[in-house]
């Protein structure tokens, strides 16, 4: 049954060439840009090193100061993580780094933008880095204030010219640091954890980050649980501490901040209660949404393309109705047929996304952008393919199902 | 050819089912058919009743546009009559759903066209399997029921042949195979030769014939021809949608 | 023969209501791009009122959050300045925020007394912004000593387009502008003491918003992040690295990080450019595949109706009339497609959702996507039409 549906699927398509050519473009455009743009989702917060836990590690990204007549939003101070939130139970591993921010620094005559990242020792082992060279700096080294740095691959190409680097000096934000390690290149868009150079917090120019005052300033904190069953526990006691946190002044009058996934977080200042913990499902709902949204000017494409041939086939789909085949049988088969053309379209689709993600990635719209075609990306590209093949099938397999038998074999479809 | 037919028929198994001695295989009680449109309403068929045996080779003749094909079509459970009821094998289908209607057509009818509707795309021995595909079977089945059909209609050396390379005598042969294929008690022929010389023609309704004669279907078949009619058991004749004398 | 036209797209509404769907969205979506495409133009076209050329802006980072300077801090912040306009190469040195091209604004909003909402982006900068980023004043004067001395009020200048939005015609010097605090609040009310031709704040593309200046003061308790030093002509990166290391001494315990405005230009018009090019280029790909579908669609119908169209040839129907009918008929699925479109794209001038764009820019997006609409239909019509002109009459004779 199958077999034979696919053939006059094949048969149907190939007959007129102009029609295979017109729908296959539709289909692999539509697929390609949302295989791109699930390529780009993936990049932010797929797992892969060095994020070998992700789905046990949460993160405060932002924090807000509010009060009735003011708002004060931004990643949260070093001090409001460090003096209210340790020793949270269930908490196995927990870092303090500072958001990537860009310094420059100065090379033969000449500017160069690197993005530094300020962080405590636990950061190297909370997140698995895989060292070319060297290693990081421990907390040890971080407590004495030791001016040690990890750089990326890219920094050691520009400053040491692709040689060992570590031992030697790099000198940059007018402060000079000893290379302890170096590591791959590690997208900014993975803004939590990338960077150009990573930095011990203590090479700060002064201690006024560790003032208790501090609540907003730019630095970011990730809780490790044992388990991820063990999340809500401590989502539940941060906010708790988070009401012991004295206000800094009269016009505030709380300060909410949850440890939580990136996707919670877009969640929560787009669409949820700011002051309590979200879930991700509405910015999945929204981003389906758009994906559908994306999809309904090529569905009314291909929906029109296949309804115009329906006379083409109205002498089989007569026969099939003559000799038993019921209505949802109909159904069965066009829709089956139409997910065939949208996978074949599939296949075309990665190829064009593929070629699109190289050329992103040398566009340099951001350093270090890897975007890729990995078997999670894959996955997704076909999941849309089958949804669309359903979507864009479901009108059209109604229509021809419900054409009267005898009418059909008359050889009219009108 | 014919001779050939025959002598095969008498060795192979009987392909279409014998009906059993009872209820007629199909009879319409007070039938009616009107189109309507928006502006005009046509009368295909009036208050008809007809019986036809289990077994029996039965003509519809008329001039065009006195509803024979209308009536075909509401023997075959492809058109439901406005008003009426029609019984397939003693059971009243009137109130069938599609889905029933489907299953009913797809074991006790078969269908043979005046301009064949075979599958262009399609082989032959895939074309006769096509009602099959609508039971639950094993591929293998499928294509030994399919095989044998084909054998029936002397086609064994075309099965991998495309429609479009076959005349049209041979083509309809096909679809008379795929009409017997899963083996229903009830053959619908709407002008199988109205589309084929007299030669062609006459192998078809010999081929009929036979089916009717050897293996005990029951066959209706709506034709324009009276020297074809005149090889049938009865001739019903319709005029302007009523049944005449 | 429109009527007949009709009728016949009428008749045969199912398959053209999927027509008119798809020409439909099309058109929607045209009309999206078409608009911001217009309305990205329009602000190209507009004065910038801003020199950017070797002006380097200076980003001070003070380690930790400072709303407000203390004595002290205020004190190390002239000494910064001070140093840099002790360089050779320095011509000026202006401190400010929000500095141009960094992405970040404020904006604000008040409403006037007739009930008319404004809003407005601002800033707050020291007297020398006008000199280092050659503003143009037209009205009144820019900042000066003389603000020092002023009582009751706090002095703005703002720019021409603020001064029509809120003043109209009238002369806006010494005028209040914004609301008094509701609650009776001592905050003076500030008062404009001159107009700037134009001045946006992140360039050409750039929202076209009227803006608003704020006297910042170098002995002033506001704190501010941003250092403009306008340089000699042709000076390079060594420079700027000399700059930072002069501030770095004077300033040991901020962070310091120069850049010519050109550079953050770049990046900042990249950040508005690249969006529009990946729209761009997925419109331009769906036109391309909506106008390929639609030609499908237009040559299947004519394979299917070489009967009828093939009869009205036998009657003595010209090529042309033949021709005409085809295009006629797609031409009227797609004034019910554009007609149907109109309502919903019309409402965005009525309702003004963003604020920002101008009901013209509006109409002219809508009339261009109009004409494109039509233009498309027409071309995917050409073909299928032709095809349907060599239909010979004895062909719908023969065809079953």
């Amino acid at each position: 049954m199958l077999r034979s549906t696919l053939l006059i699927a094949w048969k149907v398509l190939t007959r007129r060439k102009f029609f295979a050519g017109v729908s296959l473009f539709g289909i692999a455009f539509t697929l390609g840009v949302l295989t791109v743009a699930a390529a780009l989702f993936d990049q932010v917060v797929g797992a892969r090193p060095p994020e070998v836990n992700a789905h046990r590690t949460i993160g405060v990204y932002s924090v807000m100061l509010g009060g009735e007549h003011m708002q004060n939003n931004g990643p949260g101070g070093y001090a409001l993580f460090d003096r209210f939130t340790r020793g949270i139970p269930n908490v196995e591993l927990m870092s303090i780094h500072s958001m990537p921010y860009s310094v420059f620094s100065y090379q033969g005559g000449s500017r160069r933008k690197l993005y530094f990242k300020k962080t405590d020792g636990e950061f190297w082992n909370l997140l698995r880095f895989d060292f070319l060279e060297g290693g990081p700096y421990t907390e040890k080294d971080v407590a004495e204030g030791r001016f040690l740095a990890v750089i990326n691959e890219a920094t050691r190409e520009r400053y040491f010219a692709g040689g060992p680097a570590v031992g030697k000096t790099l000198e940059a934000d007018g402060q000079t640091f000893t290379v302890a390690g170096v590591v791959p290149n590690l997208s900014l868009l993975r803004f939590a954890v990338g960077a150009d150079v990573w930095v011990p917090h203590t090479t700060s120019r002064s201690t006024r980050y560790r003032l208790e005052s501090e609540l907003i300033g730019g630095y970011t904190a990730f809780y490790l649980a044992r388990s991820k069953a063990d999340i809500p526990g401590i989502q539940a006691e941060f906010v708790s501490r988070m009401k012991t946190v004295p206000l800094p002044s009269k016009q505030y009058d709380r300060i909410v901040a949850v440890p939580e996934t990136v996707l919670q977080n877009v969640s929560r200042n787009l669409f949820g209660n700011r002051d309590a913990v979200a879930s991700s499902k509405p910015i999945l709902i929204a981003l389906a949404l758009f994906t559908v949204a994306f999809m309904v000017l090529p569905t009314l494409n291909l929906v029109n393309l296949t309804v115009s041939r329906t006379l083409e086939r109205s002498s089989e789909i007569g026969v099939r109705r003559a000799f038993g085949a019921s209505r949802g049988a109909l159904v069965w088969q066009f829709l089956v047929e139409n997910v065939f053309l949208t996978f074949l379209g599939a296949a075309f689709a990665f190829v064009f996304a593929g070629i699109t993600l190289a050329v992103l990635n040398r566009a340099d719209l951001l350093p270090y952008m890897q975007l890729e075609l990995n078997a999670r990306v894959m996955a997704v590209g076909l999941f849309l393919a089958l949804f669309f093949g359903v979507f864009s099938g479901a009108y059209p397999a109604y229509r021809l199902s419900r054409l009267d038998p005898v009418t059909a074999l008359r050889g009219g479809a009108h | 050819m014919n001779l050939a037919t025959a002598l095969k028929a008498q060795e192979t198994p009987r392909i279409v089912a014998a009906a059993p001695a009872g209820p007629p295989a199909i009879s319409l009680r007070g039938v009616e058919k009107v189109y309507r449109t928006d502006r005009i309403e046509t009368v295909a068929l009036q208050s008809l009743n007809l019986e036809v045996g289990s077994g029996e080779f039965l003509s519809i003749m008329g001039p065009s546009g006195c509803g024979k094909s209308t009536l075909l079509n509401v023997m075959g459970l492809l058109d439901r009559p406005s008003n009426g009821e029609v019984s397939l094998g003693g059971r009243v289908v009137s109130s069938y759903r599609d889905k029933d209607l489907a299953a009913l057509r797809n074991k006790e009818i078969g269908f043979v066209f005046q301009s064949f509707h075979l599958i262009n795309d399609l082989t032959v021995v895939d074309n006769v399997e096509l009602p099959l595909l609508y039971r639950t079977m094993s591929g293998r089945e499928r294509r030994r029921l399919a095989l044998e059909a084909l054998d029936r209609v002397s086609l064994s050396s075309r099965v991998h042949h495309f429609p479009t390379q076959l005349s049209g005598g041979q083509q309809q042969r096909v679809a008379v195979a795929r009409a017997i294929v899963g083996k229903p008690r009830l053959l619908l022929a709407d002008e199988p030769t109205g589309n084929l010389d007299s030669a062609m023609g006459d192998e078809i309704i010999g081929i009929l014939t036979e089916l009717n004669e050897r293996d005990g279907a029951t066959v209706v078949m709506v034709t324009h021809d009276e020297r074809q009619a005149a090889k049938t058991q009865r001739i019903v004749r319709l005029f302007d949608g009523r049944q005449v004398h | 023969m429109i009527r007949h036209l009709f009728v016949l797209v009428w008749n045969r509404k199912r398959t053209n209501a999927l027509l008119a769907a798809e020409l439909f969205v099309s058109f929607l979506v045209l009309f999206g791009v078409v608009t911001t495409a217009v309305y990205t133009a329009r602000k190209w076209s507009l004065p910038v009122g801003v020199v950017y050329r070797d002006v380097i802006d200076v980003e001070i980072d003070t380690q930790g959050e400072r709303r407000k300077f203390t004595p002290a801090d205020s004190e190390l912040f002239r000494q910064v300045a001070a140093a840099a306009r002790a360089l050779p190469e320095v011509e000026g040195v202006a401190a400010g925020n929000p500095a141009p091209f960094t992405q970040s604004s404020w904006r604000t909003d008040f409403r006037l007394e007739n009930g008319r909402q404004v809003r407005y982006a601002a800033g707050a900068v020291t007297d020398e912004w006008a000199d280092v980023l050659s503003l143009q004043v037209t009205r009144g004067r820019f900042f000066s000593r003389e603000d020092d001395a002023a009582k009751g009020f706090r002095p703005m200048v703002i720019t021409e387009q603020l001064a029509h939005e809120v003043f109209g015609d009238a002369d806006p010097i010494g005028k209040e502008l914004g609301e008094r605090a509701p609650d009776g609040s001592e905050e003076e009310p500030y008062k404009v003491v001159g107009v700037l031709a134009a001045y946006r704040q992140n360039g050409e593309l750039d929202e076209p918003i009227g803006y608003g200046l704020q006297r910042l003061r170098w002995d002033g308790e506001r704190s501010t992040d941003h250092m403009l030093v306008r340089v000699r002509p042709g000076t390079t990166a060594a420079f700027e690295e000399r700059l930072v290391k002069t501030l770095q001494n004077v300033a040991k315990d901020w962070a310091f990080r120069a850049q010519p405005l050109s550079a953050s230009r770049e990046v900042t018009n990249r950040l508005y450019v690249v969006p529009l090019i990946l729209l761009g280029g997925i419109a331009g790909f769906f036109a391309l595949m909506v106008a390929l579908g639609l030609i499908g669609v237009l040559w299947q119908n004519v394979t299917q109706r070489t009967r009828e169209i093939g009869l009205r040839r036998a009657k003595g129907a010209a090529a042309a009339n033949v021709r005409r009918q085809v295009i006629g008929e797609i031409a009227a699925v797609t004034t019910f497609a554009v007609g149907l479109g109109s309502v919903f794209a019309l409402q965005l001038p009525i309702l003004a959702p963003f604020d920002f764009v101008s009901g013209g820019t509006y109409l002219v997006g809508y009339a261009i996507s109009v004409v494109l609409v039509y233009a498309l239909a027409f071309v995917c019509a050409l073909y299928p039409a032709h095809l349907a002109t060599r239909v010979a009459p004895a062909e719908a004779l023969r065809y079953e």
